[in-house]
């Protein structure tokens, strides 16, 4: 397959690039978000959302209406539509898939959310403040409902389910009986013995694929703020290192369209994990360890980022590549400039939207998901300041179409 | 008393009372701003980080106030509100009531003379890296926070200014209908 791929792509993938180049075109445009920027009330912006390829998906929300059931609304259409996909996807296409929802519970903070409608009958366990064991818990054991939804999900099920009956404190012997017979494995009898996730991991986890990204994350140490951080951190960087082999090794059109936004990706987590850090308890080596090394600034940028005390600096090394200056010289924090994380995402969605302008490649999924993100970020954003009644700032979405 | 003294006490506190309301709408305005802009900053931190990294979900139902507010008695006999950090808590402090930060009300507890464990920034329930907008809400909650216990005690202020008000008046009526 290594000459004219193009002819062959449509035999496994060709309904699906199809089907996101549909739901591209119902990517809401400049016009409508102009309507919706003019809407009084959350009512108003229901109504506005009704005329276009949303549709009626706030219909059977109790009054009144608040944001968070919007952006709740919001992401489980887009899960919905891409569930769709990955159903219908074949290999290699299947994995590139699970690659992006990886990335999706991992980068943001809606694991219960998306762990409920990527794996039905779920619930969250106990949701316990960040400094809780419980809470790394949940956060592992999402990963890896996601990971192996099909073919291990009873055993899942069973490790969820032990997982929070040890945190509340019940038996084994009570939580055995309800485990689904189906999914029993040997190692289900340590779960209640893992009192800590690190026991968890040494017990449970080490066995899954999702082992290769915790090796580096999880030791004997407490979990307090700083660690969970540094944990959640080196579980991105080691999943976008593994996103760009992945697309390297895809080759052809799909490494074209992917590798610089991935690497975009990387050089921007570098970034805002050095201005997020001053003035922090994060040392300088440990933040160094959280950059991810398949961008344009590895090696020289991020060493210098390591090094950088402050704002300037950062600027100073943006300045060695163009791109990232212009980024750096668009930003500020005076009331009326963007933001430096504004002017990222607005980056991105111009590398988004160039993805679809080549054809027969993978890349188009991703711009797709990272597009319908963008757009809730808009509309939430939208519903904030209507709901707020702050509307000085409700022009600060990222028009996208 | 003679009725120009008792006049002029009153054109005193009439006019004390107008500057305290002055005082107590100027603060009302400013606390306004500083809550809508926390709140704009929390949305906007929400952007940045995503819309369930900012909410309910990070912090505990149990948690710990950073600031309390306690009551004094002036040499008037009025009440005043300050805030105390319980890092510069000094025990005799009677009869605190619980400011949550920007939270609703945690439990209502008796006051602990024992030195309270170093404190945990609660912008640190968000993670570590927390963007500038999550630093500016808490800043402009914190403002908030000072503006709101000033009014407190401009409130009992004016209130005991207007009873002061009504009880000279009624004096001053006595005085003219005794001397008429």
């Amino acid at each position: 397959m290594s000459f004219f791929p193009e002819l062959y792509f449509n035999v496994d993938n060709g309904y699906l690039e199809g089907l996101v180049r549909g739901l591209k075109a119902g990517v809401l445009s400049q016009a409508d978000y102009l309507n919706l920027v003019q809407c009084e009330t959350l009512e108003d912006l229901k109504l506005h959302l009704q005329s276009t390829d949303y549709g009626n998906f706030l219909a059977n929300e109790a009054s009144p209406l608040t944001v968070s059931v919007i952006d709740d609304r919001l992401k489980e259409k887009m899960v919905v539509e891409f569930r769709h996909m990955r159903n219908h996807a074949y290999e290699p296409l299947a994995s590139f898939l699970d690659f992006i929802t990886l990335g999706l519970l991992k980068g943001s903070g809606d694991l219960p959310r998306l762990g409920s409608s990527l794996f039905p009958g779920y619930r969250p366990p106990f949701w316990g403040p960040p400094c809780c064991p419980g809470w790394a818990c949940n956060y592992i054991s999402l990963a890896l409902v996601k990971v192996q939804t099909t073919y291990y999900s009873y055993m899942i099920d069973n490790v969820i389910l032990l997982i929070t009956g040890t945190l509340h404190q019940r038996s084994i012997a009570e939580l055995v009986p309800k485990c689904h017979p189906l999914g029993s494995f040997e190692q289900m009898e340590a779960v209640n013995i893992a009192q800590t996730p690190a026991e968890l991991y040494n017990a449970i986890l080490v066995d899954t694929p999702l082992a290769a990204f915790f090796q580096d994350c999880i030791s004997e140490q407490d979990l307090d703020e700083m660690n969970i951080e540094i944990i959640r951190n080196t579980l991105y960087k080691a999943y976008l290192e593994s996103f760009y082999k992945f697309c390297t090794l895809l080759g052809g059109t799909t490494a074209d369209a992917m590798c610089p936004i991935l690497e975009f990706e990387a050089d921007r987590r570098a970034f805002i994990i050095t201005i997020n850090s001053f003035g922090t308890e994060l040392s300088k080596e440990d933040r160094a360890k959280l950059f991810p090394h398949c961008g344009r600034l590895y090696p020289e940028g991020l060493a210098q980022l390591a090094r950088a005390d402050d704002y300037e600096q950062v600027k100073n090394v943006a300045d060695y590549y163009p791109e990232y200056k212009l980024l750096f010289e668009g930003a500020g924090s005076n009331p009326g400039d963007k933001t430096l994380e504004d002017r990222f995402f607005e980056h991105e969605v111009k590398l988004n939207k160039l993805a679809f302008l080549n054809q027969f490649h993978f890349g188009v999924f991703y711009a797709f998901v990272k597009l319908k993100e963008q757009e809730c970020r808009n509309i939430v954003w939208i519903a904030e300041c209507i709901a707020q009644r702050h509307r000085a700032k409700i022009d600060n979405y990222i028009p996208i179409f | 008393m003679a009725a120009p003294d008792l006049r002029a006490e009153l054109d005193s506190l009439l006019l004390q009372l107008l500057q305290d309301l002055e005082e107590l709408e100027a603060k009302r305005a400013a606390l306004n701003a500083r809550v809508e802009e926390g709140w704009l900053s929390l949305s906007q931190a929400r952007y940045a980080m995503g819309a369930k990294s900012v909410g309910p979900l990070q912090y505990a139902s149990r948690m710990e106030p950073q600031v309390r507010v306690c009551t004094s008695e002036a040499q008037d006999g009025l009440q005043a509100f300050w805030l105390v950090r319980p890092s510069a808590q000094t025990p005799e402090e009677v009869g605190p009531r619980e400011a949550a930060l920007r939270r609703r009300k945690g439990l209502t507890r008796t006051p602990e003379p024992e030195s309270f464990p170093a404190l945990r920034d609660p912008l640190n329930w968000f993670g570590i890296l927390v963007p500038h907008s999550l630093r500016q809400a808490q800043a402009s909650f914190r403002e908030g926070l000072q503006l709101a216990a000033d009014m407190a005690s401009l409130q009992i202020r004016i209130d005991w200014g207007r009873s002061q008000l009504r009880g000279l008046q009624e004096k001053l009526k006595q005085l003219e209908s005794e001397s008429a």
